[in-house]
């Protein structure tokens, strides 16, 4: 699996000459590499929870993980990163949340706040659901299996998908609603049977 | 999980992912996910689904991207654009911001770690970034010192003497509103799933109103305000209704009543200026004050009780060797029973209260003097005392009392294990405010923690509100700990204090038991778990000003303020009879009497309030050209900020068709009556 695009932005490394910049590095840097690095889907999917757009997620999982790398340092390699990340992601939320609050669509803190907890809590058998929606992909009638990849190409909607197969945009709406229903019905199953 | 509740809520889903959500239905979403654990998981396993799918789609290989959106081609229009981007970074930005970060991060110990671009390609096979995505951890929480700036410029408030455990993560999260309005829904969603109760569901607009209104202002909203509020479409009226109601002058009056009757009582049989120090409490209040300093003037407090209100105070409290004021100084800031060790030890004496301490504290009053000022009056030809001041005198030396066995001891001014200077020229009081405002701070600050929530939900966090300590359980500690660190760090602004409970889940929870949390019933003797909203009676200031919100029946008199005021005066006195004990503490014969009852049926206010005397909102009602039903609804929303019921209706409806036919009185008038009358009315729920 290769990485995301969402990969921070990072400062030019033309200045550290002579360790002036040691005071940001943090303690473990390759340990903390791969932490940040497996944490880039889990914090994704954690950021589109609490703002339910995949673009607000991933605009805002690019600014967390600046937050992150400015604040490696401070982070405790003996500790949970993906919960200390998920706090920095929540805040980063809440700030997006202020600055753009005559959004009428942006969800209430209350509810940011639960979601934020029951995704933590259901983090970790992240991996275990990914596995299982591979499976279950190759499992839905080719049809199917087409209308979601065309929806799940970068930059497109439902809309769009709905434009270029030229059916009414409602009913394509529903048959990917049945689609995602059934997908995650299976993904339930093949969990419990595991 | 309910088949109906799926029914529900997969619409919504399915149009939050379509971006074909209405307000209304994000609003429906929300409750759904904030009420039921069922709707929580679900909307996040679909969620995930949703951003897996989303996700997994820009990592596929990026030919094949390519090939696929040829294929598609009908997309050329609106796809490139971010297509473009995305293989742009992908390829390019994404392996690049990788390498620079790789490099930053290992320039300090490997500066030999070559920059040529030619790392590139296998970068996507490193181990270290194709570490599988596990997460397993399940180490303790670390917190994150975001810089969020504190409202209190006093470094010392960010690192108390005593940190908080190590469960307490808030300690350093961001102490914004926000922040710590969710650290305090978090707390209690923890407690309600270790208790096993699901809190009720939210309060409707109409109950929530009558609620802030009764616990921000007083009194009950007036029938305009609930047309107003019911008819609001914003979502966030609710914040928006407690801002403003924050920055009405009944807010800070409410509060100086609150508290004018905790320090010193409701009886007006006291030589004392109750006005000066309500006025002096009101001031505190509107300008929001830091509480330490409005606890510092009244403990330190000196002059002429006409010209400085908050001396009245103490000058209520100082007979009897200031005994009285050692108690309530302590009863009311810090919520502890040190009467009691007057003459014996405390049954837990491990946190304090021996007997010593309880007169090392009363030896800070001791310098403190009541002096009568008198002037001859020409009519009687006596001196007469027309006011009253509170001097310090210079005294030095220690307080004498005596024990059981009848041996003399000796106390020295100590307080929070900090003694003073016992010399004459030390001002004792001015050095008990600050050691109050200091090293007790964090005491200070619990004290006004479980007061403020018992005030909002009518149960402490601690219970009795007054008695903390070791002996008194606690019904949720972390969040005492959390509250008590946000005051602190907020420099002991009361202020945002309330609006953070304010804005809490838990107050916003209808008054309604379920079957999920009827076990929650404080009454019982159960520590509280504010699972719903606990019943609370109106005081009886609150009735009485909600009678004339209700009614307007001052009106109906004689109706300039002094008189208005006069009789709210004669109303209150025969609400309550002062039982005056050593610790000049009152208590009331109040909520839900017999007494009352019959005041509230027969009495004189209520029979203006239903007299259709012009002025009154009865009358406003009758004589509107609305038919039956509107009317009704306007006096039920006039009393109970509420619609009619439908039995309610109905009842009333078939009433009045009997009344019309009779002569007389107002027949609106007799449904009003029984709204004024009905417990909603008497209660806050």
């Amino acid at each position: 699996m290769s990485s995301h695009p969402a990969l921070p932005v990072v400062p030019s490394p033309a200045a550290p000459s002579g360790g002036a910049s040691g005071s940001s590095v943090p303690q473990d840097p390759a340990a903390f590499v791969q932490l940040f690095t497996k944490a880039q889907r889990p914090l994704y999917l954690f950021l589109l929870g609490l703002t339910g757009r995949p673009q607000d997620a991933e605009e805002l999982l690019q600014n967390t993980n600046l937050v992150i790398w400015s604040k490696s340092a401070s982070f405790d390699p003996g500790t949970n990163f993906f919960a200390w990340a998920c706090q920095i992601a929540r805040y980063e939320v809440l700030q997006h949340r202020q600055r753009y609050h005559r959004d009428r669509l942006k969800f209430s803190e209350e509810f940011i706040d639960v979601v934020a907890q029951e995704s933590i809590q259901q983090n970790d058998d992240l991996e275990h659901r990914r596995q299982a929606l591979e499976a279950c992909l190759q499992k839905l009638p080719s049809k199917d299996r087409e209308l979601i990849s065309r929806r799940y190409q970068p930059g497109i909607s439902g809309k769009e998908v709905a434009a270029g197969l030229g059916r009414p945009q409602n009913a394509v709406y529903q048959s990917l609603g049945r689609i995602r229903r059934v997908l995650l019905e299976c993904i339930q199953r093949r969990i419990a049977e595991s | 999980m309910s088949t109906d509740f799926r029914f529900e809520i997969f619409p919504l889903l399915e149009a939050l992912c379509e971006h074909s959500l209405t307000p209304a239905g994000r609003d429906r979403l929300e409750q759904l996910v904030i009420e039921s654990p069922e709707a929580r998981q679900l909307y996040v396993r679909y969620m995930q689904l949703h951003g897996t799918l989303t996700w997994d789609a820009a990592l596929t290989d990026a030919s094949q991207l390519v090939a696929f959106a040829e294929r598609a081609g009908t997309q050329a229009t609106t796809r490139p654009v971010r297509l473009r981007r995305w293989l742009v970074t992908s390829l390019g930005g994404l392996l690049a911001g990788a390498l620079a970060l790789l490099m930053v991060l290992w320039i300090g110990r490997t500066p030999e770690l070559p920059s040529d671009p030619v790392i590139s390609p296998n970068l996507a096979n490193h181990p270290v970034l194709s570490a599988p995505n596990q997460n397993t951890d399940t180490t303790p929480l670390p917190t994150v010192a975001l810089d969020v700036p504190m409202s209190s410029p006093t470094p010392s408030v960010m690192h108390p003497p005593n940190p908080a455990p190590a469960a307490v993560v808030a300690a350093t999260v961001p102490m914004d509103d926000a922040s710590v309005v969710s650290r305090i829904n978090h707390l209690m969603r923890a407690k309600w799933s270790d208790a096993h109760v699901e809190p009720s569901l939210m309060a409707e607009d109409s109950e929530w109103l009558r609620r802030v209104y009764l616990d921000l202002l007083g009194h009950i909203p007036d029938s305009e305000s609930v047309d107003r509020f019911l008819a609001d479409g914003r979502r966030n009226k609710r914040s928006l209704l407690v801002q403003e109601l924050m920055n009405h002058p009944d807010h800070a009056r409410n509060l100086a009543t609150i508290w004018s009757n905790l320090l010193v009582g409701r009886t007006t049989e006291r030589p004392i200026d109750r006005a000066g120090l309500s006025k002096f409490l009101r001031e505190q209040f509107r300008q929001n004050r830091p509480w330490t300093e409005t606890v510092a003037r009244l403990v330190s407090a000196e002059g002429d009780a006409r010209e400085v209100g908050e001396a009245n105070f103490l000058l209520a409290h100082l007979n009897n060797q200031a005994v009285p004021a050692t108690a309530v100084t302590a009863r009311i800031f810090l919520c502890r029973q040190v009467q009691c060790t007057q003459c014996h030890k405390h049954p837990d004496s491990s946190h304090g209260g021996t007997m010593s301490e309880f007169w090392e504290l009363n030896s800070f009053f001791q310098q403190a003097e009541v002096v009568e000022n008198r002037k001859y009056n020409p009519l009687t030809g006596r001196d007469e005392i027309v006011s009253r001041s509170l001097i310090d005198k210079p005294e030095g030396g220690p307080t004498h009392y005596e024990d059981l066995r009848g041996v003399m001891n000796v106390a020295y001014p100590r307080f929070a294990g900090q003694e003073i200077n016992p010399d004459s020229t030390i001002k004792r009081r001015q050095e008990l405010a600050r050691l109050i405002t200091t090293e007790g701070q964090r005491e200070l600050a619990a004290a006004l923690v479980n007061r403020t929530w018992a005030h909002f939900f009518g149960q402490g966090l601690v219970n009795p509100i007054d008695d903390m300590g070791p002996h008194s359980p606690c019904a949720h500690p972390e969040l005492m700990e959390a509250l008590t660190e946000a005051v602190v760090a907020s420099n002991f602004d009361l202020v945002r204090l309330q609006k953070w409970i304010v804005s809490s889940q838990a107050y916003h929870l209808s008054s309604v038991a379920t079957a999920q949390n009827a076990s929650d019933e404080p009454v019982d003797g159960a520590l509280p778990l504010f699972s719903r909203m606990y019943l609370k009676p109106l005081s009886a200031e609150q009735l009485f000003d909600s009678l004339l919100v209700a009614t307007a029946a001052d009106r109906a008199g004689a109706s300039y303020w002094e008189q208005a005021e006069a009789n709210r005066q004669a109303w209150l006195a025969d609400f309550y009879s002062a039982l005056e004990n050593e610790e000049n503490a009152d208590a009331t014969t109040f909520g839900g009497t017999y007494a009352q009852t019959l005041m509230m049926m027969n009495g004189d206010l209520v029979q203006r309030a239903i007299s259709n005397a012009p002025g009154t909102v009865l009358n406003e009602i009758a004589r509107t050209n609305a038919d039956e039903r509107t009317k009704i609804r306007s006096l039920s929303r006039a009393a109970l900020g509420r619609d009619p019921r439908n039995q309610e209706l109905v009842v009333f409806q078939s009433q009045l068709k009997h009344r019309r036919e009779m002569p007389g009185a107002e027949p609106l008038g007799d449904v009003f009556w029984a709204y004024l009358n009905s417990t909603e009315f008497t209660v806050n729920h």
